[in-house]
C-alpha cells in the first residue's frame, strides 16, 4: 500500500452544465484524518463519491489507494474503501442482524463476527428489529458495525455525526482510531465542528468547488 | 376446560354428525351420490357470505364507535370469510367437474364468488401493509364497507351479462328435490359449519389480541426506555464468536395465517386437476375428494392458528 | 472477499427473504394475475370452444405481462445507496446480475405454477404433452427473469423504471411465441423442437448479455 492514500490533482466534476468541483487538489496520507466542511450544496458529498470511485471526474487526475480514477484498477481497490453516506444503505425489510450478516458473507468474513460487531456498536438488543423500524441513529450504528467487519483502509463518513447521541458519537472516534492504527486514513464530513476537530489532523473547507484552508469560527 | 375448547369439541361432534347424515341419506333423484358434495359446498358458501356481512357490520361499528374490538372482529371475519370462499370455490369446482365435466362455468354466482374472493384478499393485503393500528382499522373499515356495497352491483352486472348470453343449461342446486332427510342433512351441515366458523373466529380474534398486546408492550418499551435496547458502544476488542441470545425482541409480521390452508387447497386442487386429466373418478371418489379437501383445510387452518397463538403467547411472556 | 457463486447466492437469498417479508409477489402480483385471467372471458365471451382455443395463449400473455411486475417489484429494485454499497464491497456486477435474475426467476416460476391451475380451471385448454410443458415452464421463467433483470439494469434510475415494461414487452416476443406455439404444437401434433430450441437460445443469449453488460451498465451511471 502506498503512503499516499488519496491524491487528487485538479479534479473537476460537472453535472450537466453545472460545475460542482473544479480544480480540486487534495491529498490524504496513510494515518491521516481529514475533516471536510463546507456550505450546503458545496459538493462535499460529490467529493466523497469521487474519492470512493463511485463517480468519475470530468476533468483532472486522481489516484485512490494507488489506482487511477479512470483506470480499471479502481474496481480492484473498491473493497478497501468504506463509505457511509447520509442515506442509510440498509435493506429496509431485513433486520439489522440480517443486513449485517449479508455484508459479512459478501465480504468473506464469518457469521460469528456479526453478533460481535452489533454488540460493539450497542445494537445487540435491537438486532432483530427491521431496519425500517429503526431510527436514523440506529441505522447509522448498524453501518458502523459494517465498517468493523470489513475493516477498510480508507473510511469516508458523510455527515459523520448526524443523528447520533453522545455515546454513539464516540463510535466515530473509535472507527477513526481503528483505521488510523491500521495505517489507513479517513475523510470526515461533519457540521458539528466541535466534535470533528479533535478527531482530524487537519480540516479543509470546500469553497467554490475547490479546497481551501478553513478558519475555525 | 375453557369455552373455546368446548366449542371445538362441539364442532367436531357436529361435523361428525353432519358427515354421518350426509353419508346415510339416500341417493338424490337427479344427481345420485354426487349430491352429497352439496353438504359441504352449500354450507361453505353460506358461511362465506355471512362472514363478509359480519365484516361489514364490524367495519361500520368501528367507524361509529371507534372501538378497536370491532376492527378485530371485522378483520378476523374477513380472513375466515376468505377461507370459506376459497373452500367454496374449490368444492364448487369439484362439483362442476363431477357433474358437468368442467372445472368452471361462467354463471353469475360463480363469477361473483370469485370477485368477492379477490376483493377480500385485497382487504387482507391492505391490512398487512399498514402496521399502525388506528390507520389500519380506519382504512380497512372503509374497504370493508365499500367491498360489500359493490357486491350487489357486481352481481347485477354479471347477471345481466349472463342473460344476454345463452342461459346455462345446467342443473342448479335449487332445482333439486329437497325431501326431508336431505333437508335435515343439509341443515345439520349448516349448523356444524357455523360452529366451525365460531371456533375459527374465537381463535383468530384471540391471536389478534395477543399480537396487539405484544406490539403494545414492545412499543411501550421503545417509548419509555428509549434506547435501552441500544446500549453504549463497547471499545474492547470484539470477541471472534458471539453466542446469540435465545429471546428475540423483534417485531415481525408473518405471512397471513391462512396461507397454509389456502396453499393446501391449492395443492390438493392442482393435484386433483392434473390427476383427473388422466383418470376420471367415480361418484364416491368425487365425494371423498370433496370431503377430504374440506376436512384437511379446516384442520390445517385451526392447527396453524393454535400454533401461532402458542408462539405469540410465548413472545408476549418474554417481553413482559 | 467471497467468490462469484457465493455472492450470487447471497444476493438471491437476500432478495427472496425480502419478498417473504413484503409478500409483494404472492399477495399482490399473483392474485392480480388471477383476476386478469378471470376478466378476459367476461370481455370476450364464455363459449367453451373459444376459451379452450385462447386459453393457453392467454396464460402465457398474462405470464409475460405480469411477469414484468415481478421483475419490477419493490424488493427487487435497489436504490443508489444499496448499489453503491455492493460496489464498495467489491461485488462482481455479473454476480449481482446472476443473483437478482435467479431470485426473479424463482418468483416467476411460482407465479406460473400458481396461475397454471387457475388457467386450467377457467379456460379448460386440455393441454397435452405434460413432460414438454414441465420443461417449458422453467425455460420461460428463466428467459423472462433474465430479460426483466437486464431491462431493470438498463433503466436504472427511479424515474425510468416505468420504462421497463415497454423495454421488456417487445423483446419478449420470441419467448411468447415459443411458449404458445409449443403448446399449440403439442395439441395438434406439430413439431415443437424448433420452438424449444428458440427458447433455449433466447435464454442463453440473455444470460450472456446480462453477464457481459453488467459492469458497463453499472458504471454507465457513474
Amino acid at each position: 500500500m502506498t503512503d499516499r492514500l488519496v491524491d487528487l490533482q485538479g479534479i473537476g466534476v460537472r453535472l450537466g452544465d453545472t460545475p460542482i468541483l473544479r480544480g480540486l487538489v487534495l491529498q490524504v496520507d496513510a494515518g491521516e484524518v481529514i475533516g471536510l466542511v463546507g456550505a450546503n450544496g458545496s459538493g462535499k458529498t460529490t467529493l466523497l463519491r469521487v474519492v470512493a470511485t463511485l463517480m468519475a471526474p470530468t476533468s483532472g487526475q486522481g489516484r485512490v489507494l494507488g489506482a487511477a480514477l479512470t483506470d480499471e484498477a479502481r474496481f480492484d481497490i473498491r473493497h478497501r474503501i468504506g463509505l457511509i453516506g447520509h442515506t442509510p444503505a440498509l435493506y429496509p425489510n431485513l433486520s439489522l442482524e440480517e443486513n449485517t450478516r449479508f455484508i459479512a458473507r459478501l465480504a468473506g468474513a464469518g457469521d460469528g463476527m456479526v453478533g460481535a460487531a452489533l454488540d460493539q456498536v450497542g445494537l445487540a438488543g435491537a438486532r432483530h428489529r427491521r431496519a425500517i423500524q429503526c431510527s436514523h441513529g440506529m441505522q447509522r450504528r448498524a453501518e458502523f458495525a459494517r465498517l468493523l467487519i470489513t475493516k477498510p483502509d480508507l473510511v469516508l463518513l458523510d455527515e459523520a455525526h448526524a443523528g447520533l447521541d453522545r455515546h454513539a458519537a464516540d463510535l466515530v472516534a473509535f472507527i477513526v482510531d481503528g483505521v488510523r492504527s491500521r495505517g489507513g486514513g479517513a475523510m470526515l464530513v461533519s457540521h458539528e465542528h466541535n466534535r470533528m476537530t479533535p478527531l482530524a489532523d487537519r480540516v479543509v473547507e470546500l469553497r467554490n468547488g475547490a479546497i481551501g484552508t478553513w478558519e475555525a469560527p | 376446560m375453557n369455552k373455546t375448547r368446548m366449542l371445538e369439541i362441539a364442532a367436531v361432534v357436529a361435523m361428525a354428525t353432519a358427515l354421518i347424515l350426509a353419508l346415510v341419506v339416500g341417493e338424490e333423484q337427479t344427481m345420485g351420490n354426487l349430491a352429497r358434495v352439496l353438504f359441504v359446498h352449500v354450507p361453505s358458501a353460506w358461511l362465506a357470505y355471512m362472514a363478509f356481512v359480519i365484516t361489514l357490520l364490524g367495519s361500520a361499528l368501528y367507524l361509529w364507535k371507534k372501538d378497536l374490538r370491532w376492527d378485530r372482529l371485522a378483520a378476523a371475519s374477513a380472513e375466515v370469510g376468505v377461507f370459506f370462499t376459497t373452500l367454496t370455490i374449490a368444492l364448487g369446482m369439484i362439483w362442476g367437474r363431477s357433474t358437468w365435466g368442467v372445472w368452471w362455468t361462467w354463471d353469475a354466482r360463480l363469477v361473483l364468488t370469485a370477485v368477492m374472493l379477490f376483493v377480500y384478499l385485497g382487504y387482507l393485503a391492505l391490512r398487512r401493509s399498514i402496521p399502525e393500528r388506528i390507520s389500519r382499522a380506519r382504512r380497512s373499515a372503509w374497504l370493508g364497507i365499500l367491498g360489500i356495497i359493490q357486491i350487489p352491483i357486481v352481481h347485477f352486472s354479471v347477471l345481466w351479462w349472463r342473460t344476454l348470453h345463452q342461459a346455462p343449461t345446467v342443473l342448479r342446486p335449487g332445482a333439486m328435490q329437497m325431501d326431508p332427510p336431505f333437508r335435515a342433512a343439509l341443515f345439520a351441515a349448516l349448523f356444524a359449519f357455523t360452529i366451525v366458523y365460531v371456533v375459527l373466529m374465537r381463535r383468530r380474534i384471540n391471536l389478534a389480541i395477543l399480537e396487539d398486546r405484544f406490539d403494545q408492550i414492545v412499543a411501550a418499551e421503545e417509548r419509555e426506555v428509549a434506547g435501552e435496547a441500544i446500549t453504549a458502544p463497547r471499545y474492547e476488542d470484539a470477541p471472534e464468536t458471539f453466542h446469540a441470545e435465545a429471546q428475540a425482541h423483534g417485531r415481525t409480521r408473518n405471512l397471513s395465517m391462512m396461507l397454509p390452508a389456502i396453499a393446501a387447497i391449492v395443492v390438493v386442487a392442482a393435484v386433483g386437476i392434473v390427476s383427473s386429466q388422466a383418470t376420471s373418478l367415480t361418484n364416491w371418489g368425487w365425494v371423498s375428494y370433496a370431503y377430504t379437501v374440506t376436512y384437511v383445510a379446516m384442520i390445517a387452518y385451526v392447527t396453524w392458528l393454535i400454533w401461532r397463538i402458542h408462539t405469540t403467547r410465548r413472545r408476549v411472556e418474554e417481553v413482559r | 472477499m467471497s467468490g462469484f457463486w457465493t455472492q450470487a447466492l447471497e444476493i438471491a437469498r437476500k432478495d427472496l427473504r425480502t419478498e417473504v417479508r413484503t409478500g409483494e409477489v404472492f399477495l399482490i402480483t399473483i392474485p392480480f394475475g388471477a383476476v386478469a385471467l378471470m376478466l378476459i372471458p367476461l370481455a370476450v365471451g364464455t363459449e367453451t370452444a373459444l376459451l379452450r382455443n385462447i386459453g393457453s395463449g392467454m396464460y402465457w400473455t398474462i405470464v409475460l405481462l405480469f411477469g414484468v411486475l415481478v421483475a419490477l417489484r419493490q424488493s427487487g429494485v435497489e436504490g443508489t445507496t444499496q448499489e453503491d454499497l455492493l460496489s464498495l464491497l467489491g461485488i462482481d456486477p455479473a454476480a449481482r446480475f446472476a443473483g437478482r435474475a435467479g431470485a426473479t426467476t424463482l418468483l416467476l416460476l411460482a407465479f406460473e405454477l400458481v396461475l397454471g391451475p387457475v388457467a386450467l380451471a377457467l379456460y379448460d385448454p386440455q393441454p397435452k404433452g405434460w413432460l414438454w410443458i414441465a420443461a417449458l415452464i422453467p425455460l420461460v421463467a428463466i428467459g423472462l427473469g433474465l430479460l426483466g433483470t437486464l431491462a431493470a439494469a438498463i433503466a436504472t434510475s427511479i424515474a425510468s423504471m416505468a420504462l421497463v415494461p415497454l423495454l421488456v414487452a417487445p423483446l419478449s416476443v420470441p419467448i411468447l411465441l415459443a411458449a404458445s406455439q409449443t403448446m399449440d404444437g403439442l395439441r395438434y401434433g406439430n413439431t415443437i423442437l424448433g420452438w424449444i430450441l428458440l427458447l433455449v437460445t433466447m435464454d442463453l443469449l440473455l444470460a450472456v448479455a446480462g453477464v457481459l453488460s453488467a459492469r458497463p451498465l453499472q458504471e454507465a451511471s457513474r
